[in-house]
């Protein structure tokens, strides 16, 4: 190779990413485009999103976030913009963020007529954000070193002596988990909760990264039970890991179920197609989806024929929340007790 | 010395002023944040730093213990590749550079598979000790080609006289000396690399100081916070840097002046011997193993539709970010360079500031992007809020790596252009289009491509800055790899690894044309 052909072409390439870097710094607001940031896994997200570009032809800006900062990263990210917003729609994996983009004024109401027979309780009176297909948060153990009778039943089993060092959980501070811990502060009242919290720890409980993280501990059997979501429980059990799994305290206070949310950023670039987004994210076609998908998300609408590896929603005992005031719960406890017992103890 | 008759070739205090010109050209972009997080209370900074301080130690130990483990490692094998010629020398070489041309989160992958490997259930491939193994795959490559480049500055003469006087292992022991301190210096660089990227240590379930700054950022969105751990890691770093310059001495600066007349391996039975079953075992522990946690997943449960559409969306934002973190990158090494010259002070002086931008977090760069971008009009999303930001921010980081070689290519050219033309009897121009163009832009090219690898390979910037809808493929695989099945992400993995090989290819293959290059 001659070096004055390397040199040219060494030129041609810095011309070329000039060229490309120039036509993409131009003005894109009027583009058939929206963007989208969600906190839903990127591998689940992105089959529903193509979905959608292949339907109306708008093509899907989507932001996913990593694992670790799921949920609280977007969040943030979206009241930081509140001004000048980049968003057209967040697609929220629950619905206490979505509460709190209303608080902060970063969304907007929209009642979508896509959204009719969705059940009203899991959505905000006032249209500013609308839930559809459910997860739930559930206990799984590591089947080879388990037996079904000796399984964990209740959340507060994972505080339990007989998994003494060998339960975890992902770090409360983030994702659905944080949520969780928001609902437990709910249901078993402030003394309650802190109680559990302490006696997680005494146990020698575990704070992992993220609910993946607890999977994969549960099925190598670095830990014997944890708690994580059903949709990554899903695919734990399609790889064929060794994970049995539980809706917890059937018997008790319930199993807390995560909706999907979609919200409408106020002054959204793309305020049109936006509108589209959410009209498509809350008709039947993508609750079945999503039920299909390795995601195996429970429809909230009746009638739509729900993952096989769950049961439908009817025949489960959910835990009794108020999701709006979750909201203000996990503010609280962030800068409180939550914040201070993760950081003693990861 | 005599002068020349060029301005841009004698000293003065223009390079002191354009020295300082890039210096804070590279800290602008952070400058507003840090200002703001300096503001800050000291006893409100205090209390948020509890749970900061040990992780800063935990990651300070668990990097320096790796590239401590690097140096060792890489010194000899620098020292076998630079001494003597044996079989597969070459290759070898190329095997041991690929770790770094590689977002060390592909490695942290590949490290999780093969601890589900039930046969290597024995090994330590969890928390720390896989986070250290890591950090020695990541720094070995810097020390081995540090110590080589240094090993470069031995000339055949003085090899062959302590090979007379004291036989092949004296001589080897004493070009192991002699490459130490600017190792020793590599091997730093290597153990900061780590310090300031969150995917390691985040895809091998550890909690390190960089990714508490994700958290403070991400989850707390508290910038100042972030900015305040970030610069605590700086100024750690920095510390550590001095202290390892101050110790390495003046020899580090050879990294920067090739010899002429280079030292030439030789065939010796016995050393030659070692060397090949030393650069072996390295590369089986270091490249090869990590690699089949890769490599076994990806083939026993092939997605190609998943990998294709991921590449397609992913590549050519990839290509972008690359290629224009490389230009900004180059540009502003060549400038410093040019500034650096030949002389002793500016290059002293070039290089302390050099290895201070690079023991400067990337995210800090990108945080300091973020929250500018947060306070500027609309008509600065160009520069903030596009994808030439990710070019930027990667460029102002990553300028060392050139200007390392700017400053080389420099080092190797006459004292004075115009004398060296007159000599000749060309004219100046001539000179510059006929020599001096086509050696540097080898210098320029491998540049180019090094720092485009190293910019692909970051994630902590990207992840920060990058507009909707313009994930690069590293991003992608860290965005997936706690959820998406296991043969997915090593496939996504296992791809990339082979097109950083090629362009590693590439890159060796322009190196050996320049160097057997003659004027024409």
């Amino acid at each position: 190779m001659d070096i004055y052909k390397i040199a040219r072409a060494c030129m041609l390439m810095a011309c070329m990413s000039l060229f490309f870097c120039l036509a993409s710094c131009g003005r894109q607001e009027q583009k058939q485009e929206v963007v989208v940031y969600t906190s839903v896994d990127d591998i689940f997200a992105r089959p529903v999103a193509a979905r959608f570009e292949k339907l109306t032809g708008i093509r899907v800006k989507l932001v996913t976030d990593t694992e670790e900062t799921k949920s609280t990263g977007l969040l943030n990210r979206l009241i930081a913009e509140k001004d000048r917003p980049v968003a057209d729609v967040f697609w929220s994996g629950d619905p206490v963020r979505a509460a709190i983009l209303k608080e902060k004024g970063v969304s907007a109401p929209y009642r979508s007529p896509a959204g009719k027979g969705l059940p009203d309780k899991f959505s905000d009176p006032q249209g500013y954000w609308t839930s559809f297909s459910t997860r739930a948060r559930m206990l799984i153990y590591n089947s080879e070193k388990i037996p079904p009778e000796k399984r964990p039943l209740s959340v507060l089993d994972l505080a339990d002596e007989r998994f003494k060092g060998m339960a975890c959980m992902a770090n409360p501070l983030f994702g659905t988990t944080s949520m969780h811990a928001a609902a437990l502060f709910q249901v078993l009242g402030r003394q309650g909760a802190e109680r559990f919290f302490q006696d997680f720890s005494a146990n020698g409980g575990r704070l992992l990264a993220s609910n993946g993280d607890v999977k994969n501990s549960v099925a190598k059997g670095t830990c014997l039970i944890g708690l994580t979501d059903s949709d990554d429980v899903s695919v734990a059990v399609s790889q064929g890991k060794a994970l049995g799994f539980v809706f917890p305290d059937q018997n008790g206070m319930g199993t807390l179920l995560i909706p999907n949310c979609a919200v409408l950023i106020r002054g959204a670039p793309h305020h049109e197609q936006a509108k589209k987004f959410i009209d498509y994210l809350l008709g039947p076609e993508t609750e079945k989806m999503l039920a299909e998908s390795s995601a195996a998300q429970i429809p909230l609408r009746p009638g739509i024929k729900g993952p096989a590896l769950f049961p439908p929603i009817e025949k489960i005992r959910t835990m009794d929340v108020n999701y709006p005031e979750l909201a203000h719960t996990l503010e609280e406890i962030m800068n409180g007790f939550l914040k201070e017992w993760t950081d003693r103890n990861s | 010395m005599s002068l020349s008759p060029l301005i841009l070739e004698r000293p003065g205090r223009w390079r002191l002023f354009g020295l300082v010109c890039i210096v804070i050209i590279s800290f602008l972009p952070a400058l507003p944040l840090v200002l703001a997080a300096t503001g800050q209370a000291p006893t409100d900074l205090f209390s948020k730093f509890q749970g900061f301080l040990p992780l800063l130690l935990k990651s300070l130990v668990l990097s320096l213990s790796g590239a401590a483990m690097a140096l060792c490692l890489g010194l000899f094998a620098g020292v076998f590749y630079s001494l003597y010629e044996f079989p597969g020398r070459k290759l070898f070489m190329f095997l041991f550079l690929l770790p770094i041309m590689v977002p060390p989160l592909l490695w942290s992958v590949g490290i999780n598979n093969l601890a589900t490997v039930p046969a290597l259930g024995y090994l330590p491939l969890h928390g720390p000790p896989a986070f250290i193994l890591v950090t020695v795959m990541v720094t070995f490559p810097l020390v081995t080609a540090s110590t080589v480049a240094i090993c470069s500055g031995l000339t055949s003469s003085q090899c062959d006289a302590a090979r007379m006087a004291s036989g092949e292992g004296r001589l080897f022991m004493l070009a192991t000396r002699f490459s130490l301190p600017p190792a020793a210096v590599a091997s730093c660089l290597g153990g900061f690399l780590m310090l300031s990227s969150p995917g390691p240590a985040m895809g091998l379930g550890i909690k390190t100081a960089v990714s508490e700054i994700l958290v403070s950022f991400s989850a707390l969105y508290d910038m100042r916070l972030a900015a305040a751990q970030c610069l605590l890691l700086s100024v750690s770093t920095l510390f550590i840097a001095i202290l390892v310059l101050a110790a390495a001495g003046t020899r580090s600066m050879e990294l920067l002046s090739p010899s002429s007349r280079a030292v030439e391996p030789v065939f010796h039975k016995r050393m030659s011997f070692l060397a090949t079953l030393y650069s072996g075992t390295c590369c089986l522990l270091l490249v090869v193993f990590p690699a089949c946690g890769l490599l076994i997943p990806a083939i026993a449960w092939p997605d190609v539709p998943a990998m294709v559409g991921t590449l397609s969306r992913t590549l050519p934002y990839t290509l972008f970010y690359a290629a224009g973190s490389a230009a900004v990158a180059t540009v502003l090494g060549f400038t410093m360079a040019f500034f650096m010259g030949r002389f002793p002070a500016a290059r002293f002086l070039g290089t302390v500031s050099l290895l201070l931008i690079f023991s400067m977090p990337a995210s800090l760069t990108a945080l300091g992007f973020v929250y500018a971008g947060a306070r500027s009009p609309a008509w600065t999303d160009f520069m903030f809020r596009s994808p030439l930001a990710v070019c930027l921010a990667q460029g102002v980081h990553l300028f060392p790596v050139p200007a390392v070689l700017a400053a080389r290519f420099f080092g190797s050219m006459p004292q004075s252009w115009p004398f060296a033309a007159e000599l000749q009897g060309i004219s100046l121009g001539r000179f510059a289009m006929r020599i001096l163009a086509p050696l540097a832009s080898v210098f320029v090219l491998t540049g180019f491509v090094l720092t485009l690898l190293l910019s692909a390979a970051d994630t902590g910037t990207v992840l920060l800055i990058h507009p909707p809808g313009a994930q690069n493929l590293p991003l992608a695989i860290f965005t997936i790899m706690a959820n998406a099945p296991e043969n997915q992400v090593a496939q996504l993995c296992l791809l990339y690894l082979v097109l950083a090989s090629v362009l590693l290819l590439l890159v060796s293959a322009v190196w050996n044309k320049g160097k057997s290059w003659k004027p024409a």
